[in-house]
């Protein structure tokens, strides 16, 4: 985590007054059922049922996205070490792992940490229970693109950077070996793009590396000649005014036409 | 709605992501094991650290598409009333302040004997992994010399044991009766 000075200090002042920190040095006493140099898994001394547990990394983090890989790892392995535990230990058909991250999800406290509850079919705990709601069906559907290419970019890089046996990353497809005509008439269909390459070809023309789906669309073609069918005159002049409104064009839209 | 929305956002060789059919607010995700696996201790450890991990990101991905204020990440593992199938599943919950969902739940007093008795019991079913290995090389081992002493031995030990913990429950002073542990100890046989 970089912080500001001013971030810093308020990080320090929240672990000087944090509960779990005190657990953890053991100034306040607790239930330890594991522990370790990196966690700690205590009983909760709220318990929603027989057997509640507590686990929290040792070093104070606000929330999940914000732990190290490898203290997260680890804490994951013992997750699955004591769930085992716990389902021999208290004679349960199940477990549920609750994890709240920010005040809005009913975290309590500012030290990450979370529940190990022992579950059973009559155990009346309903607050776990997942109700649907009334959602409209095309809200939902609006959510889909986005997150396929969060979750495409997040677990590439996470696989570049922590690469397993098991996983062998897909090739770009070059399924799609466009020609000069294609790739003009995709661009002809496209209004906004179409405007944005004729205002300032020179432009379009570097942000092309920087833009995947650009990148892939002109992978098989000369630049240049596509430019020229749209009509683009090579001019040797100085740009025209603001580059920014060019901004506007929705590169997203490119998704769709390929 | 007629038919569940099948909205897979994710996959790999261990898990697949899903927008839920029956969310629970907007954005509601679901991740699975590609494995089919009802409990968290039926995956092996490195790919429930995948199944999470892949979740953190979900989290974080849903966190950045909407304007939210925090994700619920919980994992129904094996069955409960809210899993009456016994899927495992990872679910993550787009939270916003009064979005009217409320999964805290009413806090229970138990006495000091019977929270000592349940933190012992769990201590001492959590073997760590490298341990676990060792165990079972020397179990293995035992098994081609056909060394049968060693394992009575265990099995006295392991008796020993058990009377100790029923031991305790009787010093706590809350009798527990035998025969709803053997009930449980029942219902855990497949």
């Amino acid at each position: 985590m970089d912080l500001t000075p001013e971030q810093k200090k308020a990080l320090e002042e929240q672990k000087a007054n944090c509960v779990f920190c005190k657990i953890v040095k053991g100034e306040i006493p607790s239930k330890k059922v594991f522990e370790d140099e990196q966690v700690l898994a205590i009983l909760d001394i709220n318990p929603a049922t027989k057997g509640h547990v507590l686990l929290l990394p040792k070093e104070h983090y606000p929330i999940l996205p914000l732990i190290p890989r490898e203290i997260f790892t680890h804490l994951f392995k013992i997750t699955h070490t004591i769930t085992e535990a716990l389902a021999k230990a208290m004679l349960t058909t199940g477990a549920t792992l609750f994890i709240a991250n920010g005040q809005a999800a009913g975290q309590q406290s500012p030290h990450f940490l979370f529940h190990l509850v022992p579950r059973e079919a009559d155990d009346g705990l309903e607050k776990f229970a997942l109700l649907s709601k009334e959602i409209p069906e095309e809200e939902t559907k609006k959510l889909q693109a986005p997150l396929i290419r969060s979750m495409s970019f997040l677990l590439a890089t996470h696989f570049k950077k922590y690469p397993a046996k098991w996983h062998h990353a897909k090739k770009e497809e070059p399924a799609q070996k466009l020609t000069v005509e294609q790739v003009v008439s995709l661009v002809n269909k496209n209004p906004q793009l179409k405007a944005f390459i004729l205002e300032d070809p020179e432009e379009f023309k570097k942000l092309i590396p920087q833009n995947d789906q650009l990148k892939a669309l002109f992978q098989h073609v000369s630049v240049d000649e596509v430019l020229l069918l749209l009509g683009v005159k090579q001019k040797k002049e100085k740009k025209s005014q603001n580059p920014e409104t060019e901004t506007d064009v929705n590169l997203d839209s490119i998704g769709d036409l390929l | 709605m007629t038919e569940a929305l099948k909205l897979k956002i994710y996959e790999d060789e261990k898990a697949v992501v899903f927008i839920s059919s029956h969310p629970s607010s907007l954005g509601h995700i679901e991740v699975f094991p590609k494995q089919d696996a009802s409990e968290i201790q039926q995956l092996d450890s490195e790919t429930f650290v995948h199944l999470m991990t892949v979740a953190n990101y979900a989290s974080s991905a849903v966190f950045e598409t909407q304007q939210l204020q925090g994700t619920n990440i919980m994992v129904q593992s094996g069955k409960s009333a809210d899993n009456p199938n016994a899927k495992l599943c990872v679910h993550i919950i787009p939270r916003k302040f009064d979005d009217g969902l409320n999964f805290q739940w009413e806090t229970k007093k138990f006495e000091e004997a019977d929270m000592q008795s349940i933190q012992e019991k769990i201590s001492y079913h959590i073997i760590p992994s490298e341990e676990k290995e060792e165990k079972h090389e020397e179990h293995e081992k035992e098994g081609e010399k056909g060394n049968t002493e060693k394992s009575e031995e265990r099995g006295k030990d392991h008796e020993k044991h058990e009377e100790k913990n029923v031991h305790d429950h009787k010093q706590g002073g809350r009798e527990i009766k035998p025969d709803s542990y053997l009930l449980k100890t029942l219902r855990r046989i497949p």
